[in-house]
């Protein structure tokens, strides 16, 4: 479904989305340097629209061979795979790191099907001067889409080497083996490996193949070093402190920068007055219409500048939403694009037992601890980034858009950053850097302090969730009403069965910034149809987890919910009427979830605690178990967050706790008891894990304070009832 | 609220000046700093005043720099000396991202002034490693895979090596409490505990 972004807020510059082919709901901030706006559009404007939008039958193509979500993927072996002469072998994709463990699976991939161990394996990953364009990192889709497609490519590469030897030896296939990355020949004593293929007259021939689409790959029983744990290939320089974040990059001569931010959403910069601040010792000011900044030789000086130059500025702070975050939810549902939509099985309820509940879900931040960073460096008219993103070809079009440069004057570079969890799909950092770079006329570190991100980078969009429900004599769901206001329509339908149902997603007028998430509005959705499946529940007088059973219908979320119920012995604490104990479940991207929780409510203060997750997990075969687990606990502890604390507030304007003081997320004392089961499927293919374990934990514990206190839970983050 | 960097670095002198009278320190930017309207007024010459010459052990080493010495510790590691391995997560100690060890003392080097590590001796993580000798704390990291984007892996390690200086006995029950201030927003804290578990298992082992 391509989803109409919604305008964004003033204090950035209006974006043009249609120029942007990025299938998502995020908003782009339309830095526009260089023309001025309307002779761009007029001169530019529809050239670059070719140059970044591809006919439908490449986007297919690109599927295939690895790329999706934008990506076109390798066109050769040579783009996907590199031998070298000396025995290297090099992969390159275009996905990132940033701790999900795409390093170590893609090794462990292109490993599997070339025969050598994963640490023989290389992987280049996300530098768009080098590697193919495999799309955005998002929406769990390196394993179902670019794990196959360097699989592929890997396979081809054995073949490859199997017939060179074959060739040279003059044998037929069952004449040799290969094993541990070499190809012997039976009879003989002769071996050829990968650095012989690749010194052969032949190899840059070949390479320069289409990858076949129908080569064979192992088999998951086969499989050697897919299946196993592999951690990711650069840990030791992780813990030594040596690897380079996207905010360590040095270059030479590099200078530091910050930005004049506003002082509310919406404010528009009237005037500064830049005369201090140009005094100052090696400190350059950049203005260039509602951007301005400045760089020096360190970040004190930087800082110190900026504050010269906002004691100056003059804004009109009138055009901020009048919006808050106390009257969001109406705010929103008042706002939805044609109205919130009325149940059309309005007629069908006389008689019936009717539930009818609306949901509330705030903006939160994703909050990686590592803020945007980026340093740009120009030569000569080209244009260099490193930065921290999960669309390293989306911010080469944007920083191209942004400069009215060709693409391939643009390289993004993106080294192993920290993380992103669908807060870093755009470049505004990256152009903001390069803007700063060129008037420096030197290379320009700008790291974004931990305020700039709270405020400044998207939310995680808010939603209002109407949901209405009735239950026919037998307990069954007669009807089922389900509408997302404003966060999107992942999860929005339900897995139940249901006589008639209506599921749809309502845009609104968000009055922040917003965009992706980890497993973006599912967490709101499923959130909403969970707690209210417990409403239903209790309406029948049934238990949630024989309730659920009893009428969802897809088997693979059946399986995981009777295996957490089973492993947390559901049934058996279900008898103790004080049980304070909650359940849920939820399928998204392909892979199932269900989460049972037990929380201990301390009277005296009226807060509660989550003391035990038993959480199961189905994503088809699984890859590699040790960072699946990963994952998954780096999941649920996220999910705890939003469940237990997490909440944006802001009026007039302005964030009011952006701040990890006052914007608590979770931390050493609030881990549970984590139980986590995974179920291998190796007869389904692998389908990506990053997201869907998170949309479990929050509805699960609000249904334990429901089932412990009696009284319903409307919203996140869960707080219990006043005494 | 403390908005303007001067406040901010008012606020850091502050906050290391408590620090310092526990350890005993003197600090003199109090003296200098005076109050927030003093300070804005006479920023620039106290600026001018303050580049200062400090001289401390870094990772075994002597060090001397010559800058304002009101700038981070952490500021001064990553851009002056090049030291990257110290992260900014937050700026005001809430994350501990930026931790390293002053006179083996688990400290946040963005709430520490350059100024405050004069004569001292500061190690941060380039430092903990010896040739091609892992660290005990880093190999139980490393081989509990324990973390994810690993942006906050080298201040919980700090974190840890500072907790088994002050008490090379302590279980890993007693260290969990003192982490609580270093945040991973990966959610990696079952396999890190595991990590310190393993850590404080070799330690004891080392110390037989």
């Amino acid at each position: 479904m391509k989803t109409k972004s919604p305008p964004a807020p003033a204090g950035f510059p209006q974006p043009d989305y249609n120029e942007l082919d990025d299938d998502e709901l995020v908003d782009r901030v339309g830095y526009d340097f260089g023309l001025s706006r309307r002779s761009f559009v007029k001169v530019l404007g529809a050239g670059l629209l070719i140059a970044v939008s591809l006919p439908a039958v490449a986007q297919e193509e690109g599927a295939r061979r690895g790329g999706g979500l934008g990506g076109t993927g390798a066109r050769t072996l040579g783009a996907r795979i590199h031998l070298g002469a000396d025995g290297t072998i090099t992969v390159f994709a275009g996905k990132v790191e940033a701790g999900q463990g795409a390093r170590a699976e893609l090794s462990q991939s292109a490993a599997e099907e070339l025969g050598v161990p994963a640490g023989r394996v290389q992987i280049i990953l996300a530098d768009t001067g080098l590697v193919p364009d495999d799309g955005i990192t998002a929406g769990s889709g390196t394993t179902p889409r670019t794990v196959p497609a360097v699989r592929r490519a890997a396979a081809a590469a054995r073949n490859l080497l199997i017939e060179f030897a074959c060739r040279q030896w003059k044998v037929d296939r069952t004449a040799v083996t290969m094993l541990a990355g070499a190809v012997t020949h039976t009879a003989g004593k002769e071996t050829l490996t990968y650095a012989d293929l690749a010194k052969s007259d032949d190899a840059a021939q070949w390479l320069a193949q289409a990858i076949p689409a129908d080569v064979e790959l192992t088999a998951v029983k086969e499989w050697k070093t897919l299946g196993t744990p592999v951690f990711r290939p650069n840990a030791r320089d992780i813990v030594t402190g040596a690897h380079q974040y996207p905010s360590d990059i040095t270059r030479p001569g590099m200078l530091y920068g910050k930005i004049l931010r506003p002082p509310a959403y919406g404010a528009k910069l009237i005037s500064i007055d830049p005369a201090k601040a140009k005094t100052m010792k090696d400190v350059v000011v950049v203005q260039d219409d509602q951007f301005v900044g400045v760089v020096a030789p360190n970040s004190s000086q930087a800082e110190d500048a900026l504050t010269a130059i906002a004691a100056t500025a003059k804004w009109d702070t009138t055009t901020h939403s009048p919006a808050s975050s106390n009257d969001l939810f109406d705010y929103l549902k008042q706002n939805a694009e044609g109205g919130v939509p009325a149940n059309p099985y309005a007629d069908e309820l006389a008689g019936a037992k009717v539930v009818r509940r609306t949901y509330q879900v705030p903006y939160i931040q994703h909050a990686p601890l590592e803020p945007r960073a980026a340093v740009a460096e120009w030569n000569e008219g080209r244009l260099k980034v490193w930065t921290g993103s999960q669309n390293p070809f989306g911010c080469r079009r944007e920083l191209a858009r942004a400069f009215h440069l060709p693409e391939e004057q643009v390289r993004v570079a993106i080294p192993d950053f920290g993380a992103g969890y669908g807060g870093k799909h755009t470049a505004e950092g990256a152009i903001e850097a390069a803007r700063l770079a060129k008037a420096a006329g030197k290379p320009v570190s700008l790291r974004w302090t931990r305020e700039e991100e709270f405020t400044w980078a998207y939310f995680r969009p808010a939603a209002a969730i109407i949901a209405e429900a009735s239950l026919d004599p037998a307990g069954k769901i007669a009807t089922w009403h389900f509408i997302n206001v404003n966060s999107g329509g992942n999860a929005v339908d339900t897995p139940y069965a249901a006589g008639k149902k209506n599921c749809r997603y309502v845009p609104s007028k968000p009055p922040l910034r917003h965009g992706s998430y980890r497993a973006l509005a599912a967490t709101a959705n499923n959130f909403a149809r969970e707690v209210f499946m417990d409403e239903l529940a209790a309406a029948a007088g049934a238990d949630p987890l024989e309730f659920r059973l009893d009428r969802l219908e897809n088997p693979r979320l059946c399986d995981v919910l009777r295996k957490a119920a089973k492993e947390f012995d559901w049934t058996g604490r279900a008898r103790k009427k004080d049980a304070a104990i909650g359940l849920a479940c939820g399928t998204e991207k392909g892979s199932c979830v269900a989460a049972c929780v037990e929380i201990e409510i301390e009277r005296k203060s009226n807060q509660f605690k989550v003391h035990r997750v038993c959480q199961a997990f189905e994503c088809g075969a699984v890859l590699n178990p040790a960072n699946l687990t990963s994952q998954i606990q780096g999941a649920i502890l996220m999910g705890l967050g939003a469940a237990l604390r997490e909440e944006i507030q802001f009026a007039d304007g302005k964030i009011l706790n952006a701040s990890f003081r006052k914007y608590r997320v979770p931390r050493y004392d609030d881990v549970p008891e984590l139980d986590v089961h995974l179920l291998d499927r190796p007869d389904l293919p692998p389908a990506g894990a990053g997201e869907t374990p998170i949309i479990a934990i929050a509805p699960a514990v609000a249904n334990a304070v429901f089932r412990a206190t009696g009284k319903s839970v409307y919203a996140l983050p869960v707080r219990l009832p006043p005494v | 609220m403390l908005k303007s960097p001067q406040s901010k670095r008012f606020a850091r002198s502050v906050w290391t000046a408590a620090v310092n009278r526990r350890s005993g320190k003197r600090n003199f930017q109090l003296t200098v700093a005076g109050t927030g309207s003093l300070y804005a007024m006479t920023r620039d010459a106290v600026r001018q005043a303050m580049q200062t010459t400090i001289h401390f052990t870094l990772n075994g080493r002597p060090r001397t720099v010559t800058t304002d010495s009101d700038r981070s510790l952490l500021e001064v590691l990553r851009e002056d000396l090049q030291l990257t391995g110290t992260k900014y997560g937050c700026g005001e100690g809430q994350c501990r991202a930026c931790t390293v060890l002053i006179n083996g003392h688990s400290t946040a080097s963005c709430m520490t002034s350059i100024g405050d590590v004069d004569q001292q001796e500061v190690l941060t993580i380039e430092g903990l490693a010896t040739a091609d000798r892992l660290h005990p704390v880093q190999e139980a990291f490393l081989a509990e895979g324990a973390f994810q984007c690993g942006y906050c892996t080298a201040g919980m390690i700090l974190g840890v090596v500072g907790a088994l200086k002050e008490n090379p006995k302590a279980t890993a029950a007693e260290i969990i409490p003192q982490m609580q201030r270093h945040l991973c927003r990966c959610g990696s804290y079952a396999k890190y505990i595991k990590a310190i578990g393993r850590a404080v298992a070799q330690t004891g082992k080392a110390g037989a």
